[in-house]
């Protein structure tokens, strides 16, 4: 009995120690806080937040792809202190390390199994802090605990491919303060869809004549998923002059069979960056028991990886301008003429003051499997 | 008479079922074509057909479709077997915590290896070693009473599934949660000929163990004394079951993920037709079971472009079913 009531005090006391840890780091940060210059903007959520307007240091989580659009919008990652683990990932994987190797001293600590941890989040004291608008009740902790958090939706009805980078373009741009940047960056990804939409509308491309596509979102042996409607494969095509064989059929990402795929029989499959699956590995249909060789694609030769850029461009990155203008081309090589290899570098040059060697090219457009890993 | 009707109707209701099954799917084939394409494989017919048409026949439809018959009939017959060993109506398969086991093995073979080869092994090494950490807790001494093992497959259970948690919990969910999620939930979608070669042995082994124990299992209903003075070694008779059942379920959770249901109401429905001696229970199992897992199978691979989980499908359509026929007989079997 006596032994009990020891152990209680003893936890007790602890309980109250880190407690009490806890809350002096509380205090370090709000006076850490600069007070002296804000501006107020309002978030994704529809949530004003104010912001300082000297930014040196932010951090964001659970909305993966944000990283490259603070790059494109503001050249630099020097201001980005921590990034999700899974972000971390795909940026060593990705050109942007050599562009910004400042990418690679930023924290993952802050973010475990996919929860922030609160804490850390604090000792690591980001400006402002990034989250996915998914994550409400992430967002409201963390304001809770005193952190300037603004929420990003990755959700969007619209078809335009380039809508949530845009978007998010515009309000990094009111965050910096610099908004001449973003503002390039959209009328260039603008003048690259409405050079798509002439030449398409002049070639009088008619339904009949578009190609057939299917999107391969993730696969192995003993799956096959496609990305239908309301993915971003489906916009993409929308906007390149494609048809998604799956759209009628697939909301989202769905499991289907090869008879379903035999059922499509599409002209050309694309294949995400989240998935290790190769062109190659469909062409000498090394899968057990996925005969690939009887579906078009796969006979013509149709087959293309996603390029993996300064991020993968199957989800809007900073690259997205060129993802336009990559998968035009391959839908319609005909008629699309430009040099993809020097269409990429002017871009990198003219926005990331980076000029890539032919082998850099190569790996943009080749990604390994490797990189699909996280 | 009417007993001898039956019995021709289990035999072959599969059979014909089975037949018209390979004529289900997204992509058509003219049912001539479709006979032809399987004559073509024993007797020489001119190829009017295009290798598409035959590969969606021989290659997609028709190692799903024996797969189907082949977990079906087994994870009924197991259940059967289990229900008549434990004397209760509400054991399934999994109850000693090999689907658990065997699921726990599989999420971690796709959270490391995809999903793949390495991962069956995995999964089926899991399921087996589930079962063994049952009889660590409660079958170890001779006469343990049975509800103890019982007891132990509910811990083991309980233990896997928190484990499976963890795997989903750790997961990235971008890639391996929908991964597992899917796949826990059961699917034939990507079914081969080389599961077929994996696993198919297995379960054949597992049935036939069970067949041939089928009228010792009414012995098993006695108490255990009655059952010794008549001569049978009941410990080894359970151990005999409890392989033969475990075979059959760890190999089917390693090919086509946790089907859930099947050898849970199949057994009751087997004993609405045949009665309750297990001599007759067991094989009709097989039948009712294979004809069942093949049209749940049929409807997830054709209702939609995407593929739905066989549990969704066993559970939607197995339980209004079921409560028809337990609303008609009253629950006249046993």
């Amino acid at each position: 009995m006596r032994n009990t009531y020891k152990y209680l005090l003893g936890s007790a006391s602890i309980m109250l120690l880190l407690v009490g840890c806890g809350d002096s780091n509380t205090e370090v940060s709000k006076d850490l806080k600069p007070t002296a210059e804000t501006k107020m903007i309002v978030d994704e959520l529809d949530r004003e937040v104010e912001i300082p307007t000297e930014l040196n240091s932010i951090a964001m989580g659970g909305i993966l792809p944000y990283f490259s659009t603070w790059f494109i919008a503001t050249n630099s990652t020097e201001e980005i202190v921590g990034i999700h683990p899974n972000s971390y990932n795909a940026a060593s994987h990705s050109i942007l390390k050599d562009i910004s190797p400042s990418i690679l001293d930023a924290k993952t600590n802050f973010i475990e199994n996919g929860e922030v941890n609160i804490e850390e989040l604090i000792t690591l004291n980001p400006q402002v802090y990034f989250e996915i608008a998914s994550q409400e009740k992430t967002v409201e902790k963390l304001e809770e605990a005193g952190i300037t958090t603004v929420a990003l939706d990755t959700n969007t009805t619209s078809l335009n491919p380039l809508d949530t980078l845009n978007r998010w373009l515009t309000l990094t741009g009111e965050i910096t303060g610099v908004t001449d940047r973003p503002a390039e960056i959209i009328t260039v990804g603008e003048a690259n869809q409405k050079m798509i939409d002439d030449t398409l509308a002049e070639a009088d491309i008619t339904e009949e004549d578009k190609p057939r596509v299917m999107v391969l979102q993730y696969h192995s042996d003993g799956e096959i998923s496609v990305a239908g409607s309301n993915m971003h494969g489906n916009r993409w095509l929308n906007s390149t002059g494609g048809i998604d064989v799956a759209a009628d059929e697939v909301d989202g990402i769905k499991a289907v069979n090869m008879e379903q795929i035999y059922n499509w029989n599409p002209d050309i499959i694309y294949i995400t960056n989240f998935t290790e699956t190769q062109p190659e590995d469909l062409y000498n249909n090394v899968f057990e028991g996925q005969d690939w060789s009887q579906v078009k694609a796969v006979q013509e030769k149709k087959v293309y990886k996603m390029p993996l850029g300064i991020y993968r461009w199957y989800p809007p990155s900073g690259d997205a301008p060129l993802m336009l203008k990559w998968m035009a081309q391959k839908n319609y090589p005909e008629l699309f003429t430009y040099d993809m290899n020097e269409e990429i570098k002017d871009y990198y040059n003219r926005f990331y003051s980076y000029d890539l060697s032919d082998e850099q090219v190569e790996e943009i457009f080749n990604p390994s499997s490797e990189a699909a890993k996280y | 008479m009417k007993s001898k009707l039956i019995k021709i109707l289990l035999w072959t209701l599969p059979l014909i079922v089975g037949l018209l099954s390979i004529g289900v799917g997204r992509f058509e084939v003219d049912f001539i074509v479709q006979i032809k394409i399987l004559l073509s494989q024993i007797i020489p017919i001119e190829q009017t057909w295009t290798q598409m048409e035959e590969t969606v026949v021989m290659n997609v439809r028709l190692p799903r479709i024996i797969l189907a018959m082949l977990i079906g009939g087994g994870l009924s017959i197991a259940g059967a077997a289990f229900q008549g060993m434990f004397s209760n109506p509400l054991v399934s398969p999994d109850i000693l915590g090999v689907s658990a086991g065997a699921g726990f093995g599989a999420s971690i073979g796709i959270l490391f290896f995809g999903n793949s080869f390495t991962m069956q092994i995995i999964a089926l090494g899991m399921g087996m070693l589930a079962i063994g950490f049952t009889f660590l807790i409660g079958g170890v001494k001779r006469d343990m009473p049975i509800f103890m093992l019982v007891l132990a497959g509910v811990v083991t259970s309980a233990l896997f599934q928190a484990l499976i948690s963890l795997v989903k919990f750790l997961a990235d969910p971008e890639e391996k949660l929908p991964s597992i999620t899917y796949w826990l939930m059961g699917s034939l979608g990507t079914a081969s000929y080389s599961d077929l070669l994996t696993a198919g042995p297995l379960i054949v082994i597992g049935i036939l163990i069970l067949y041939v124990l089928r009228w010792r299992l009414n012995i098993l209903s006695l108490s255990e004394e009655e059952a010794k003075s008549l001569g049978v070694s009941v410990t080894k008779l359970k151990w005999m079951v409890i392989l033969g059942a475990t075979l059959i379920t760890a190999s089917a959770v390693s090919i086509a993920g946790i089907i859930g249901w099947v050898g849970l109401i199949i057994p009751h429905i087997a004993r609405m037709i045949v009665g309750s001696n297990n001599q007759y229970v067991l094989p009709a199992s097989i039948s009712i079971g294979a004809v069942y897992l093949l049209i749940i199978d049929n409807l997830s691979r054709s209702l939609t472009a995407a593929e739905i989980p066989l549990s969704i499908l066993t559970a939607i359509i197995g339980a209004p079913f079921f409560a028809i026929l337990l609303r008609k007989t009253g629950g006249g079997w046993g």
